[in-house]
């Protein structure tokens, strides 16, 4: 897992990359474009159902001051 | 890329980063230590420096540029009405994680890509030393350069000022359509804003090697530009289709003021805004850099620069902020009758609108050309308001966009003759350079994608809330459950 074993030597100043399992930059990539794309998709279906079930309620502009709370 | 070596590290001899010996080390004499010192090569040693400083320089800057957003996300909340408040935070803070994610999977690489235009014009090339559109390796998400890595101590902090700018992009259309977007779409304007089109215009005219720098003698050190007249004119596009809030229009098309329900919040908010765009204006600059060497005959001469490698000072653009700042909120003040509103909004459009020339106004031009600024941003963000029915709930495209077309074409008459780089080839500022320049940033990169992209989200019912969602409000079911919450609480009390 480790790229660095040691920082006591003489070659830290040829060092280049220092960060775990250097060359699987894809998989990781990979991955966060999936997460990213996959946010996109759920949170906009979850948004549309939220906003047509409050649409069906009949709500007037008023509606919302019968829920304020005292805190 | 920068590469340097610690040579004042190197010479401790296995000792890690402390000079002190220790166990497990081999111990090094002090007066030896002392005397290799003196062997280092001196050249080696300032460029470490100098790295290290810039490296800072820019961390800096983004920590002062979180303010901005800190400051845009009090703003939004407090202009927006209670039944709205949480959506409206929530729409401005997602922006964060989405245009950063997609500001290092392609953003980055976009701004090095373009500068020629893709396979539009013939250039040299790249900064990052490849030929032609595409090959700026360096910045694509999956090169080592990209992280930490012991060769570069530049590349991820300047990926983050610009990133900060990214976010600036997009906040700044956030506001003018809140109370009625949607999040969803929003989410994917902010990436459109904020990871494509403002990195296109920076690509093109924010890059010391821009094609519109050399042709078309394009200048905009501050980003009255790149940054607020696109983003002002991808607003406009927006809200072009997106239309007004319910309610905004009497039906004789009579506009109602929406005001701020929070004036306390909003103008907390300018003002952490104002202080977050002292980290914009040095992020603009490059803080340190050899121009005589590179382009000066060849003596060292140190200096700051702007992103066009063209010398400045901080001291100077420091008193241009103040001065346009002092302009912008002395007419808006005067303009808006001592609104408070618009009298904050002004201070930034007077910032925004002398932005393009700071580097090398004197502060009193700056100061001037600010007020002017301000005066047409407000005009016309009434007339636009009554002409054509737009509802640009804070103003943005006015404060932005509007004052940023100002300010460049007011720049191409002030420094219109003036070298737009030090580099041979170029065009110099020049009016209709720079009105071009207008046109490219608030119409062709900016309204031009807000519309088509609202467009099509529109067509797919994307784009607006329900009517009877908006009149309920965006928080209806989260002020129910906070009042269910707190009835179950008093009756667990009782």
């Amino acid at each position: 897992m480790a790229t660095i074993e040691t920082w006591a030597t003489e070659k830290l100043a040829e060092y280049g990359a220092i960060y775990p399992m250097v060359g699987s930059e894809w998989v990781w990539l990979t991955v966060a474009v999936v997460f990213w794309l996959a946010w996109h998709f759920k949170t906009s279906a979850a948004e549309t159902e939220e906003q047509a079930e409050l649409a069906s309620r009949g709500h007037n502009r008023d509606s919302y001051k019968q829920n304020v709370s005292e805190w | 890329m920068t590469t340097f070596k610690y040579s004042k590290l190197m010479i401790q001899e296995d000792c890690g980063f402390d000079a002190t010996p220790h166990v497990g080390c081999q111990a090094v004499p002090r007066q030896n230590i002392a005397k290799q010192a003196k062997e280092v090569d001196v050249d080696n040693e300032l460029s470490a420096l100098n790295t290290i400083f810039t490296e800072f320089y820019y961390w800096v800057t983004v920590v002062l540029m979180f303010l901005i957003h800190v400051g845009f996300c009090m703003y939004e909340v407090g202009a927006s009405r209670y039944k709205n408040h949480l959506h409206t935070l929530m729409k401005n803070t997602i922006l964060i994680p989405l245009v950063t994610v997609t500001f290092f999977f392609f953003g980055w690489w976009i701004y090095w890509a373009f500068p020629n235009g893709p396979w539009i014009f013939e250039g040299a090339g790249l900064i990052l030393e490849a030929d032609g559109w595409g090959a700026n390796e360096l910045a694509l998400p999956w090169d080592p350069i990209m992280a930490v890595n012991m060769q570069d101590h530049i590349m991820m902090v300047f990926w983050a000022a610009f990133l900060l700018f990214s976010w600036t992009a997009a906040s700044i259309v956030s506001g003018a359509v809140i109370e009625r977007i949607r999040t969803s779409a929003f989410g994917i304007l902010a990436i459109a804003i904020g990871s494509v089109f403002w990195v296109i215009d920076a690509s093109w005219g924010w890059h010391y090697n821009g094609w519109m720098v050399k042709m078309l003698g394009y200048h905009d050190a501050y980003a009255s530009g790149v940054i607020h007249a696109v983003a002002g004119g991808f607003a406009l596009g927006i809200l072009v289709v997106l239309g007004p809030r319910i309610g905004k229009f009497a039906s004789d098309g009579t506009p109602r003021n929406i005001g701020p329900r929070n004036p306390w919040l909003v103008v907390i908010g300018l003002f952490l805004i104002y202080t977050g765009f002292w980290g914009f204006y040095a992020a603009c600059n490059v803080p340190i850099y050899d121009a005589g060497s590179d382009y000066g005959g060849g003596t060292a001469y140190f200096t700051a620069t702007t992103i066009y490698l063209t010398p400045t000072t901080l001291s100077g653009i420091t008193a241009n902020f103040l001065m346009s700042l002092a302009g912008g909120l002395l007419m808006g003040y005067w303009v808006s009758k001592g609104d408070p509103f618009w009298t904050y909004s002004s201070g930034l459009a007077g910032i925004i609108t002398a932005s393009a020339g700071n580097d090398l106004y004197h502060p009193l031009q700056a100061m001037i050309i600010g007020a002017i600024g301000v005066f047409i941003m407000y005009k016309m963000h009434y007339w636009v308001e009554r002409r054509f029915k737009i509802d640009d709930a804070v103003g943005a495209v006015a404060v932005h966009g509007y004052a940023g077309v100002v300010g460049l074409l007011i720049c191409g008459f002030m420094l219109w003759g003036y070298p737009s780089s030090a580099y041979e080839g170029y065009a110099a500022i020049n009016p209709l350079g720079m009105a071009i320049g207008a046109v490219i940033m608030f119409g062709l990169l900016g309204f031009l994608p807000g519309w088509i992209i609202a467009t099509i989200l529109n067509s797919a019912g994307k784009l607006r809330i329900p009517r009877e969602a908006e009149i309920a409000g965006l928080d209806y079911n989260l002020i129910a459950a906070s009042k269910s919450d707190q009835d179950s609480l008093a009756t667990a009390e009782q």
